[in-house]
């Protein structure tokens, strides 16, 4: 065996992906010691690769905001209420797409893939949330978004990767479709639902977009779009003063945007693991 | 002689089609007792379809309205129609004519600059023989993929700012001049592509790490017994067995060139560099929030919906021409 030889080509390869690691990993290190610096050492420093002052002020002006609190709250229900009714309808949808046996599958699924192709746009979306009273209601940035089509065909073709046979011995002793779905093909499909519930919380908890066009009272706002507006509130207003008596300063921003980041950092390594294997065997097809 | 034999081959492929259309009384019967024997299965599917319909279908019905001069009041029925006038007047205004080219602009420039990334961080990660090594930089390179570009750009920002940010202070460093990055329109389209390649490399590198690792191990060994170096191991038997791969991903990106980077460009851009900076998507959104006419918007809507589409079914029936019959979708 030649076994762990390093040759010339090993440690350029090594040092080179090392250097992309550290470039990738910067603008959020970058981002996290501005969050703890001072103003004074935030003008200071030029790169803040090495923390040079310890403060966590804008932590707490953050947390003494009722604004942000308010959007963490919103946040929080958006995310959990949102994966939650996602998971579920993608699960039983994805369950019985995966049904090749039955007669109305094609069409469904049909229907279902139209939709990736075709949308109806911002215009007519914005008229029906209108006319459905959703408004400045947390269920518009929830309900139109339940089963997303790219995640129903990672789960669809999952399910159809099982061995049908336990199924089929359970149908055999009489347990019903949905007992069937919820207590055997659930709790064996972990990689897939662990992958597209990370998905749908990742997508819940960084949407900005619809609800700054379908909720306009503040109180509403999710902690995204409290976000939106102070970056480019005070990116406009630096690049008229020459960045001098920002409304608010950077060590603000900075430690909103790692509030908004923690969450989905936290999270992210513990579902990693599950998700190259939950895309690869869900995109594959049979 | 030939013509009635092309007729024949013809005839039968239109009877063919008819079940299809008309469903026979055998169909029917086997649906009907489908729908009885798993009534479990379809009553759980009635929510999902009820959503689809309301969700999905009612706002592609609503696109109407760009035939229309739309007002609440009258609602989608009965609204005046004005046939093609907004799509003339899109086309005739040098602000949506400006955001239609800049959207095949930007994206081709991020397709030819960017669709090798992935491919190279993919060769590279596979020739890491250090497992932990190997899974650090892959659990590294995803991450970005999983923040949004509000956040992004508040970093970005910052970090790519003129007079502060730290890429111009390295620049500055070197003795090169400092870059406009956010505000100059010559280099906008430029920093769109560089973040959207820092932010999608990693992820994009899932696809073709995936492919690697269903080559045989036997054809490497092979290729060691003749002598084969590292370089051609990676020509000769890597990148052809990627080539499958590379060309469904890049067909797939033309396909939807219509379709992304409005996250990016919304949250990055400014007055300064609408000028090689604004899509159709950013042009509909702040042409929303300032001044709605809805008609008209949901006529710019629908013309990057429809080419969208086109352009989609046109990469996918490509795909299907390469791939033995198989599309993406």
């Amino acid at each position: 065996m030649r076994g762990l030889r390093w040759s010339p080509v090993d440690i350029a390869i090594v040092v080179g992906l090392t250097v992309f690691g550290l470039m990738t990993l910067y603008p959020f290190w970058y981002i996290l010691v501005i969050s703890f610096s001072t103003p004074e050492a935030y003008f200071a420093s030029d790169y803040h690769l090495i923390p040079s002052s310890f403060t966590i002020e804008a932590y707490q002006y953050n947390l003494d905001n009722p604004q942000l609190t308010r959007s963490l709250a919103n946040s929080v229900f958006i995310t959990a209420v949102g994966t939650v009714n996602s998971l579920i309808w993608t699960t039983i949808t994805g369950y019985f797409l995966s049904k090749r046996g039955l007669a109305f599958v094609s069409i469904i699924f049909t229907l279902f893939l139209v939709t990736l192709f075709f949308d109806g746009g911002l215009v007519p979306k914005f008229i029906l949330i209108r006319q459905l009273g959703l408004r400045n209601n947390l269920l518009s940035v929830i309900l139109p978004f339940t089963i997303n089509p790219f995640f129903l065909i990672l789960t669809k073709n999952y399910f159809r990767t099982r061995n049908p046979e336990i199924e089929e011995a359970a149908r055999v002793d009489g347990a019903s479709a949905f007992t069937i779905l919820f207590r055997i093909v659930v709790p064996t499909s972990k990689p897939i639902l662990a992958t597209i519930g990370l998905f749908y919380a990742v997508q819940y908890w960084n949407d900005w977009f619809w609800p700054m066009i379908y909720l306009s009272e503040r109180e509403l706002f999710p902690l995204a779009l409290h976000l939106r507006n102070i970056v480019t509130q005070s990116t406009s207003f630096e690049h008229n003063t020459g960045g001098i008596g920002v409304t608010s300063p950077a060590t603000i921003r900075a430690s909103t945007i790692v509030l908004t980041i923690v969450p989905i950092v936290l999270v992210y390594p513990f579902v990693q693991r599950y998700f190259v294997h939950g895309i690869l065997l869900g995109s594959s097809k049979e | 002689m030939k013509k009635t034999h092309d007729d024949r081959a013809w005839l039968p492929h239109v009877g063919q089609l008819i079940p299809r259309v008309i469903p026979s009384a055998t169909y029917l019967r086997g649906a009907l007792r489908d729908l009885r024997m798993n009534k479990m299965l379809y009553l759980l599917i009635i929510p999902p379809l009820a959503y689809l319909i309301v969700f999905h279908y009612v706002p592609m019905y609503g696109v109407i309205i760009s035939f229309q001069d739309f007002s609440f009041r009258k609602g989608y029925f009965g609204s005046d129609w004005v046939g093609f006038e907004h799509f003339q007047w899109l086309f005739e205004n040098p602000t949506f004519r400006r955001a239609f080219f800049n959207t095949f602009k930007i994206n081709l420039l991020r397709i030819l600059i960017g669709f090798p990334c992935p491919i190279i961080l993919a060769l590279l990660i596979n020739e890491v023989r250090v497992t932990i090594f190997k899974r650090t930089v892959q659990t590294v390179s995803y991450l970005p993929f999983f923040i949004s570009w509000v956040v992004l750009a508040g970093i970005f920002n910052d970090l790519l700012s003129r007079d502060f940010g730290a890429v111009n202070n390295v620049f500055a460093l070197l003795g090169l001049p400092r870059i406009d990055f956010l505000q100059d329109p010559a280099v906008f389209p430029f920093t769109l592509v560089v973040t959207e390649i820092w932010r999608t490399i990693g992820w994009g590198s899932i696809f073709y790490l995936a492919t690697i690792a269903t080559i045989s191990p036997t054809l490497y060994e092979a290729a060691e017994v003749d002598g084969a170096n590292r370089l051609q191991k990676v020509l000769y038997i890597t990148l052809p067995a990627l080539r499958p791969t590379m060309v469904v991903l890049l067909l797939l990106s033309i396909g939807n060139v219509l379709r992304v980077g409005f996250d990016q460009v919304f949250n990055l851009y400014n007055p300064l560099v609408y000028e090689t900076g604004d899509i159709i998507m950013t042009y509909i959104v702040r042409s929303f929030s300032e001044f709605p006419r809805f008609s008209r918007l949901a006529a710019a809507g629908f013309i990057q919906s429809l080419l969208g589409l086109i352009m989609l079914l046109v990469a996918n029936e490509a795909v299907k021409r390469l791939q033995d019959g198989e599309g993406i979708y």
